[in-house]
């Protein structure tokens, strides 16, 4: 498989699977106040993107780790979606805002790191 | 069109053009900070910004929005790699740059989601 098809099917198969995440989460938590408005889908989607980039990149090479990473992880994680979410938060919902724009990044690069350093050690 | 078709259709343009950005620059990560990701995530920031302010979207056919913001700008920008950068710098004994770069790409994206937001609405008053 080259390399471009194995980006596009990442990225076919991670985009819907995050909208379908995103929105399951954010069904159950909706609700007034700024613990419900914080993006807890947002940070599902991305921590567990992270976490399984974690995985890949110790377990993996050559395509399956462009299908998985570069498509699939990339596709199913979103930045734009995590600034769009988080901006919208600052006029009435001020500790969402900090808990959101601090909070999910580190939670993000923490799920990696662990993911990374366990798949590594069993891996050899 | 079903909205996950419109999703994927969308998310597979988004990877292949953020992978070409990738694949078009220089590879300067993880001794320098990784441009390219940067770029691609604060390009993706404006844009997110910009068209949801524009007004673009109304009266557009229902998958207009998961296309073009789901799938287009959601898989071309990415927090996996941004965690992955950020992680393997830490890991390599450069914590200063990573820290830097996790809290460069957060500033800088949520500042450009408010500015495309400001270009978009100046140009297109409600």
């Amino acid at each position: 498989m080259s390399a471009v098809l194995a980006v596009a099917l990442g990225g076919a198969i991670g985009a819907p699977l995050r909208y379908l995440l995103d929105l399951w989460v954010t069904r159950r938590v909706a609700g007034p106040g700024s613990a419900r408005a914080f993006p807890w889908g947002l940070l599902c989607v991305n921590a567990l993107g992270s976490l399984v980039a974690g995985v890949v990149l110790a377990a993996t090479t050559g395509d399956l780790r462009t299908l998985l990473l570069v498509g699939l992880c990339g596709a199913f994680t979103t930045f734009s979606g995590f600034g769009w979410e988080t901006t919208r938060l600052w006029p009435s919902h001020r500790s969402a805002f900090w808990a959101a724009a601090a909070g999910l990044p580190v939670a993000c690069v923490a799920a990696f790191l662990v993911a990374w350093q366990i798949t590594r050690s069993v891996t050899g | 069109m079903p909205v996950l078709v419109a999703i994927a259709l969308g998310g597979v343009l988004g990877s292949l053009a953020r992978w070409g950005v990738d694949e078009a620059m220089p590879a300067t990560y993880p001794g320098d900070l990784p441009w390219a990701t940067l770029i691609v995530n604060l390009v993706g920031a404006f844009a997110i910004g910009a068209l949801l302010s524009s007004g673009l979207l109304q009266g557009r056919p229902r998958w207009w929005r998961p296309m073009l913001v789901t799938g287009v700008l959601g898989g071309f920008t990415t927090f996996s790699a941004v965690a992955l950068e950020t992680g393997v710098m830490l890991d390599a004994g450069r914590p200063a740059v990573a820290v830097g770069y996790l809290a460069l790409t957060v500033v800088a994206g949520l500042a450009a989601v408010r500015i495309g937001s400001a270009v978009a609405a100046r140009r297109s008053p409600a």
